[in-house]
């Protein structure tokens, strides 16, 4: 009688999460399972025979696929700026909304607004104004910095994939920010200003610390997404020119549709990409959380 | 109170695991199964085949046919079929249903070919495709089929892949490059035979101030358009045996690129429109159309776009000159779109109907002229394009190649080996080095 008095809170929580539950094994969980089994092939998606390799993709990968690992590290020098650019962005474009007296709405949609498009539309976009809008802006006015190659060289092309993702993702973070920022206790803000810190002092030691969950979420939303980037280098770049800006995303991409059609190696690098992702952003969480302030 | 908490607990715990153990349990056992389940529908259609083959030819039969990428053919197609579906009737006395899917993607044929549920009939591109394909075990042998008789030589041969005929073709380009006649009118230019007749014509377009060269790069195919066809021209008439060495492993593109393979490449690099890595596909045909520029090294399957864009374009093809020997300067011979039976399909025979009715005596040309593809059986009496004219007068006069398949990964890696070479990234020893390797990586692959 005890016992299923206990089990009954148990079967309902069940019931209303099962849908979910479900939608989530089969849509998510059983393919990565099925994604896992493959990747110890080396099935290519279209022959019905395919044979069973162990770990010798995973061995391949690092150990001669120049191109995996320059897409590696190449992605990871794109996460650290992002991270630190979009944040920054988002956090100094919430400050600024938050400190008008007026039209605040106004300017927050206005800021929102770019993510509320489709990211490969947006980027087609950028396509545009990069390879016609800005040349002819530089040639008629004095902006001549603005005569740049900007999907034409590889070091440019970092830079207008960092543009766009920026114009994109900042108005995310910013709304996440505004919340935490109406979040901090007016009495503390007031108190500090009485005890005579300066703005920036009152910033970085009285509002920082309390927003802190907001950075922990941001900086995690961030890192997690910027690793799968894919859709912006695809419409702007192509990994071009040449192989210099494709992204592991892109690599995989590639590998498992385009080139060879090695499905089992593409999700064994797959895989790895989860692996270090996973890694990276559970130690990130961790060590974030351990900063967070309660009011 | 103590006791009773920690047994519940437990219980819970239990049942929880159970649960989540049974469902990974389950999702192995599916991912693992379905290895063996491929053998069988494949083996079912097998036996329905065969017996089918031994009794009464069915009275009704439904066709099902995927053909990716030929979306826009809908209408002549459902006619076409029509018209066969009456044929059949006739000639038979088998009615003829069909189901005509028309997906823009690849993928989804392959997923049907690899899990069992292939279409009775579909069709896959003859040179990307092909090899894939017939190591899958995917195509048949039509070698004996009445139509195969139909095909003129030189086209049949694309289509035969280990000795076998596997498909009908239908779409078939003689392509270089495409050329603006009113600029060349206009400056008296005849089409160039050689490199020195090319660097001439260069010279009297800059002069004029019109760009020589159209260069839309953004798209990696492009750059690697023009290599494939200034080192295939080079293989074809200088170095005959380098294509079986090379899918042997034993050969190199540095040999051709010895025997003068840059220096097309590098003239049009050199005289062309600006920012081309950030011009694509749409950008570039629009402004050759709007007479941006005089040439562009392309197929002649983009004609239509061309035409949209500026219906009063005057197309014309030229062969793109290697060196200064005239009979270097060739046309590549392509066959692109081919329409096959799945070789296990219960409905083969009248699939195969389907497929000789294609190049039927009386009505193909007809449907060959509305799809407005070239000809490729001698039976066959199309109104060819102006271009298209020009591209046969140089097949004629021996002035031409067959496209030989380059396996996937070295056609990405030409063409964006060959962007990198014109962004200044890469040497061509480098640019040989990566393609070479991307060659004999694919090799390794396909054993």
């Amino acid at each position: 009688m005890h016992r299923t008095l206990r089990s009954k809170p148990w079967l309902s929580l069940l019931a209303f999460t099962a849908p979910a539950l479900l939608l989530y094994t089969v849509f998510l969980l059983i393919p990565t399972i099925g994604g896992i089994y493959y990747s110890f092939t080396d099935w290519n998606g279209l022959f019905r025979h395919y044979n069973f390799v162990g770990f010798s993709n995973y061995v391949e990968a690092f150990a001669s696929d120049s191109r995996f690992i320059y897409s590696l590290f190449y992605t990871l020098k794109y996460v650290v700026v992002i991270v630190v650019l979009q944040n920054a962005v988002g956090l100094s474009l919430a400050v600024l909304v938050e400190s008008r007296m007026r039209a605040k709405s106004l300017f927050r949609t206005l800021f929102f607004m770019p993510n509320m498009f489709s990211v490969y539309i947006s980027t087609l976009m950028w396509s545009f104004i990069f390879s016609t809008v800005l040349p002819q802006l530089a040639e008629k006015t004095i902006l001549h910095f603005l005569d740049q190659p900007w999907l034409g060289s590889s070091s440019m092309a970092f830079v207008s994939i960092l543009l766009v993702s920026v114009w994109q993702g900042a108005g995310y973070l910013m709304v996440i920010y505004i919340a935490a920022l109406q979040g901090v206790p007016r009495d503390l803000q007031e108190a500090a200003i009485i005890d005579g810190a300066t703005p920036m002092r009152k910033f970085v030691h009285v509002v920082l610390p309390m927003i802190m969950p907001a950075i922990t979420v941001c900086v995690f939303l961030t890192l997690n997404g910027s690793f799968k980037i894919f859709e912006v280098v695809y419409a702007l770049t192509g990994g071009g020119p040449g192989y210099s800006t494709e992204v592991i995303a892109f690599n995989i991409y590639q590998e498992g549709f385009a080139r060879d059609l090695r499905y089992g190696y593409a999700t064994a690098k797959s895989m790895i990409l989860f692996l270090i992702i996973l890694v990276i952003t559970v130690v990130q969480v961790s060590v974030l959380k351990k900063r967070e302030v309660e009011a | 109170m103590k006791r009773f908490e920690h047994k519940g607990g437990t219980a819970v715990k239990r049942r929880t695991m159970v649960l989540l153990a049974f469902l990974l349990i389950a999702a192995a056992v599916s991912a693992c199964g379905s290895k063996n389940e491929n053998a069988g529908p494949s083996g079912s259609a097998n036996a329905s085949a065969s017996g089918s083959a031994q009794a009464e030819p069915p009275k009704h039969v439904e066709l099902n046919l995927m053909l990716t990428g030929l979306g826009r053919f809908k209408e002549q197609f459902d006619q076409y079929l029509k018209q066969f579906a009456a044929k059949e009737k006739a000639d038979k006395g088998i009615d003829v249903t069909y189901n005509l899917e028309l997906p823009s993607d690849g993928n989804l044929l392959k997923t049907r070919l690899a899990s069992g549920n292939a279409p009775d009939i579909f069709s896959f591109h003859a040179i990307f495709d092909g090899p894939t394909f017939e190591r899958g075990g995917y195509l048949p042998d039509l070698s004996n089929e009445p139509f195969v008789g139909k095909l003129i030589d030189t086209i049949r041969s694309v289509v035969t892949i280990n000795g076998k005929v596997v498909g009908v073709p239908m779409e078939s380009f003689s392509w270089s490059y495409l050329y603006n006649k009113d600029i060349f009118d206009k400056y008296g230019l005849k089409v160039p035979t050689t490199l020195s007749e090319m660097k001439q014509v260069v010279e009297t377009l800059k002069k004029n101030n019109v760009t020589p060269f159209m260069l839309a790069y953004k798209d990696e195919s492009f750059p690697g358009w023009l290599s494939q066809l200034s080192f295939e021209a080079i293989a074809a008439k200088q170095v005959p045996d380098w294509w079986d060495r090379m899918n042997k492993g034993e050969a190199s593109l540095a040999e051709l690129k010895d025997k003068g393979m840059f220096d097309i490449i590098d003239l049009v690099n050199a005289n062309g429109t600006k920012r081309p890595l950030e011009t694509g596909t749409e950008d570039g045909l629009a402004k050759f159309a709007n007479g941006e520029a005089a040439m562009l090294v392309t197929g002649t399957w983009y004609a239509d776009s061309i035409l949209k864009a500026n219906p009063n374009f005057k197309l014309g093809l030229g062969a793109l000159p290697v060196n200064d020997d005239p009979n270097s300067t060739m046309v590549n011979l392509a066959v692109s779109t081919t329409i096959t039976v799945y070789p296990d399909s219960p409905n083969k025979a009248v699939a195969v109907d389907f497929l000789n009715y294609l190049l039927d005596d009386r009505d193909s040309s007809a449907f060959f002229e509305q799809l407005k593809f070239n000809k490729v059986a001698k039976n066959q009496q199309i109104e060819a394009f102006p271009w298209t004219e020009q591209g046969n007068q140089y097949v004629e006069s021996g002035h031409s190649y067959l496209d030989q398949p380059i396996p996937q990964s070295a056609n990405e890696a030409l063409g964006k080996m060959s962007q990198a070479y014109f962004a200044g990234q890469v040497t061509q020893d480098e640019m040989i080095k990566e393609i070479d390797k991307a060659w004999k990586q694919s090799l390794q692959v396909q054993k």
